[in-house]
């Protein structure tokens, strides 16, 4: 039977990511790992405030015993989360989701798809990835932020550019005068980056707005349908499939997701 | 630091004020984390260091609107409690009649009271943080309201509306039975206690989001309500709001 | 084991019960009934039409208590699921299959600890249904007017006496000992055939025209009928009646409410549900069910398309409780009829 208590766990270390964004490093008391898979979420919980759907930004076997959160202030735990400091304590349930299928696709090449915020949860894939960097093929990876200034994890994409393991590519849709790189949609960074769709799995987290845009580029590059992943975004309250406010259509997002493939999304017509 | 409250109030009867001191089990307790400094209707001293103020009825003369733009400045916080100083409350049916036609009526006299102006509401005034709604307040939501200041988090208000709390109480619907009742688009937070004394939703807490007027109109015409009737029950509290019926 | 009980012992029967359980009774109110906690057996009405809520809400409550924690420390957080012996008594079978389906929903793991420790602490007592309760009902064309498990006794009026179907254990341990009941007989087993006989002459009226085992297929090719969806959705007042009455809605937000002292609180849950306007809103600001259509369209989906895909039954037992409490008058009778003739004319 499950319950809804909480986890409790420990704030180790937070870093100021953009303006709006944090990264925290989390240790749960019981120094266990999280033990969870790429993609992934979790609920944070701050009594008297509530809980928020979190996804976890570190891959499964990074750190041992502690994980990372990219935090966005926009509601009120979340700007509470940006109140606390080091060594604050905070609740945590999970890991809940299906999480990415890092081991069905080895031997493929990845394109990965981050717009916005998305990079967060895809950072646990692209870290996975690159740590067993032998088991795949191409490890491709397209971001796109609305500002050079909102670039999440900016010392690690820098690092990522000049990395051969990794081909990255940013955009951004507003560009400051000491831009370099690409400027416009997402979409715009296709053309600069050749695969083959046979061999290719793409996986896409942004805003919702995104998702059509890409996906259409993809099969028109040829990539299967069920190569294509998403990670969905909706309200999810308890986790455990029984709410109600993530689900969509037949499904409930937190159980039977978050991670969905085209194939599967299409099918649900409330999912894009 | 205790946060230091002013409690002010305009045009109104004062029942909200109230309300916050029937909170009697609660208050001792509230008093060790927060400070009133000007609270009339509890204390004599008149406090000007207020951050936080709660404002308590609807503007309805010239000189109110400059006391209030005072308050404003010396306040961080400004809240606007109670219908009247939300919604205009019942003082905004005066506005539906020509000025000063209502005051024979209202007092047997018409040398009263010359210098008023048709009813605003706080924010039509002043720039406003939060509401408390309700005529009266509903005392748990604002010390939900209290606490949440304490926690630093925005309160938020139910987004649903008194429907909601009505029939999970088990009640019997009041348009089901043929009468009207304005519950199905007011916001809810009062645990529905109208309704459950039979008496009809008169909407003192405003209406919810993207509320469905036009339904809920259709529904009373055809409980027999005509038209005007319709517009007058929306008036009782919700006249400065548009309406399109 | 069956047994029969005279028409006027059953207060005494009550009376009994009340000593060892919380007794949980139809209760007449204004000219309705509801489900309450009695202590007195004069306060139960057997004969009784659908209640205003549900009595699954016993089991699943409002604004139940999750975790009762300390602000200052998280280490004190604790579980709260417990729950008081209870017998819902003289529950119809549209009632009862709803509780059969919510236990399937809420047992599927990972399950839900209050709603299971409160069913187990609930014993059931059936009550037959020997003709409509009510207009807006479509329990009949759903065969929900019948209940075969789900419960611990299940009363049958056969005139002047009750006859009563011991299903388990804890049933009989209610029935026996004091002398109230008596083993039923041949002639009781005859009367209990010619009320069930009656109960076929009761039952006759089909409320949706047409093959209902197809309905969940014809309403998938409606997906995008906008006729249907559109018009509901221009009357309807998300004003949530429909979803807080359904016996077999149980979606569900979490809050967090502190003592005035600041320093211990509760989470606790309240019925939440689909129509709704931000049931599916993001902190973020987006809404993934924007419109009352789409919201409409999922609560009829949800209990006759998805939960029946999922569970092998439909969510819609057919009470009637989401119609009679519509006071935009959306009736998910006529919505399917629509649906069935959408299908005859599509053909």
């Amino acid at each position: 039977m499950f319950n809804f208590l909480p986890m409790p766990a420990t704030i180790v270390d937070i870093r100021q990511l953009t303006d709006k964004e944090r990264l925290f490093t989390i240790r749960l008391d019981n120094d266990r790992g999280i033990r969870h898979r790429p993609c992934q979420f979790i609920l944070i919980s701050l009594l008297g405030i509530g809980e928020a759907p979190i996804s976890i930004s570190s891959p499964p076997v990074d750190s041992g015993r502690t994980f990372e959160l990219c935090i966005r202030a926009v509601g009120n735990l979340t700007n509470a989360m940006h109140r606390l400091s080091v060594n604050d304590r905070i609740g945590i349930r999970g890991p809940f989701g299906n999480g990415f299928p890092v081991e069905r696709i080895e031997g493929k090449d990845i394109l990965i798809v981050a717009g916005g915020l998305g990079l967060a949860p895809l950072r646990s894939l692209i870290k996975y990835v690159l740590q067993e960097r032998g088991r795949y093929g191409r490890v491709i990876l397209l971001i796109g932020t609305k500002r050079p200034g909102d670039i999440l994890f900016k010392e690690e994409v820098l690092k990522w550019e000049e990395d051969p393991a990794i081909e990255t590519h940013i955009t951004v849709d507003v560009a400051e005068p000491s831009w370099q790189r690409h400027v416009g949609v997402i979409t715009g960074l296709f053309k600069h980056v050749g695969i083959d769709p046979f061999k290719t799995i793409a996986a896409i987290v942004g805003p919702p707005v995104m998702y059509r845009f890409v996906i259409k580029e993809l099969l028109a590059k040829g990539i299967f349908e069920g190569n294509i992943y998403l990670d969905l975004e909706r309200r999810m309250r308890c986790g455990i499939g029984k709410c109600g406010h993530c689900q969509i259509n037949g499904i409930y997002l937190c159980q039977n997701g978050p991670v969905l493939s085209y194939l599967e999304a299409r099918k649900l017509q409330e999912a894009l | 630091m205790k946060p230091k409250i002013g409690v002010f109030s305009f045009t109104s009867c004062e029942g909200c004020q109230l309300q916050i001191l029937n909170l009697e089990d609660e208050l001792p307790i509230l008093l060790g984390q927060i400070e009133f400094v000007n609270f009339r209707e509890a204390m004599s001293e008149k406090g000007e260091d207020y951050e936080i103020a709660f404002i308590e009825g609807s503007i309805t003369r010239e000189s109110e609107i400059e006391e209030l733009k005072k308050i404003r400045e010396k306040a961080r916080i400004l809240i606007a409690f109670g219908a009247c100083a939300h919604l205009g409350g019942v003082n905004n049916l005066k506005n539906f009649h020509p000025q000063g036609s209502w005051l024979p009526s209202v007092y047997g006299r018409t040398d009263l009271f010359s210098d008023t102006i048709p009813t605003k509401r706080v924010k039509d005034v002043v720039p406003v943080e939060f509401v408390i709604p309700g005529c009266p307040i509903d005392k748990k939501e604002f010390l939900r309201f209290i606490q949440g200041l304490l926690l630093n988090i925005q309160p938020r208000l139910p987004d649903f509306p008194v429907c909601v709390e009505c029939r999970s109480k088990g009640n019997i619907c009041l348009v089901e039975e043929g009468k009207w009742c304005l519950g199905s688009v007011t916001r809810a937070g009062c645990d529905a206690i109208c309704p459950t004394y039979r008496e009809a939703c008169a909407g003192c807490r405003g209406f919810v989001e993207e509320a469905n007027i036009e339904s809920l109109c259709n529904i009373l015409m055809q409980n027999g309500l005509s038209k005007e009737e319709i517009r007058d029950k929306f008036r009782l509290f919700n006249g400065l709001e548009p309406i399109d019926l | 084991m069956d047994v029969t009980i005279q028409s006027n012992d059953v207060d005494r029967f009550i009376r009994g019960l009340l000593l060892y359980y919380d007794v949980i009774a139809p209760v007449a109110r204004d000219g309705r009934f509801v489900f309450e906690r009695i202590d007195d057996p004069s306060m139960a009405s057997l004969k009784y039409d659908t209640t205003l809520l549900p009595p699954i809400k016993w089991i699943y409550p409002n604004n139940e208590i999750l975790l009762e924690f300390d602000l200052k420390d998280i280490t004190k957080t604790e579980v709260v699921a417990q729950s008081r012996k209870q017998v819902l008594t003289f529950v119809h079978p549209c009632d009862i299959n709803a509780i059969n389906l919510m236990d399937e929903v809420l047992a599927e793991e990972p399950s839900d600890v209050n709603y299971l420790t409160r069913r187990q602490s609930t014993l059931i007592i059936g009550y037959e249904c020997l003709g409509p309760c009510r207009e807006n009902i479509l329990c009949f064309d759903k065969g929900y007017h019948i209940a075969y498990r789900g419960f611990d006794l299940f009363f049958t009026d056969i005139g002047g006496r009750y006859y009563v179907h011991v299903a388990t254990d804890a049933g009989r341990a209610m029935v026996e000992g004091d002398g109230i009941f008596k083993k039923a007989a041949y002639d009781d087993w005859k009367d209990l055939m010619r009320a069930r006989a009656e109960r076929k002459k009761g039952f006759n009226k089909k409320a949706v025209e047409g093959d209902i085992g197809m309905l969940s297929h014809f309403l998938k090719e409606a997906y995008n009928a906008d006729e249907i969806w559109e018009a509901e959705g221009r009357k309807c007042l998300s004003c949530g009646a429909c979803i807080i009455v359904c016996p077999t809605c149980y979606c569900f937000d979490a809050v967090d409410e502190v003592c005035p002292d600041m320093e211990k609180g509760v989470r606790y849950r309240r019925w939440d549900g689909c129509q709704l306007r931000g049931f599916c809103k993001v902190a973020g600001g987006e809404n993934f069910r924007k419109s009352a259509a789409e919201r409409v369209r999922h609560r009829v989906f949800k209990k006759e398309v998805y939960l029946k895909k999922r569970f092998g039954r439909s969510g819609c037992v057919g009470c009637g409780r989401c119609i009679d409490s519509c006071i935009a008058k959306i009736s998910i009778i006529d919505i399917f009829n629509r649906v069935m003739e959408r299908a005859r004319r599509n053909v």
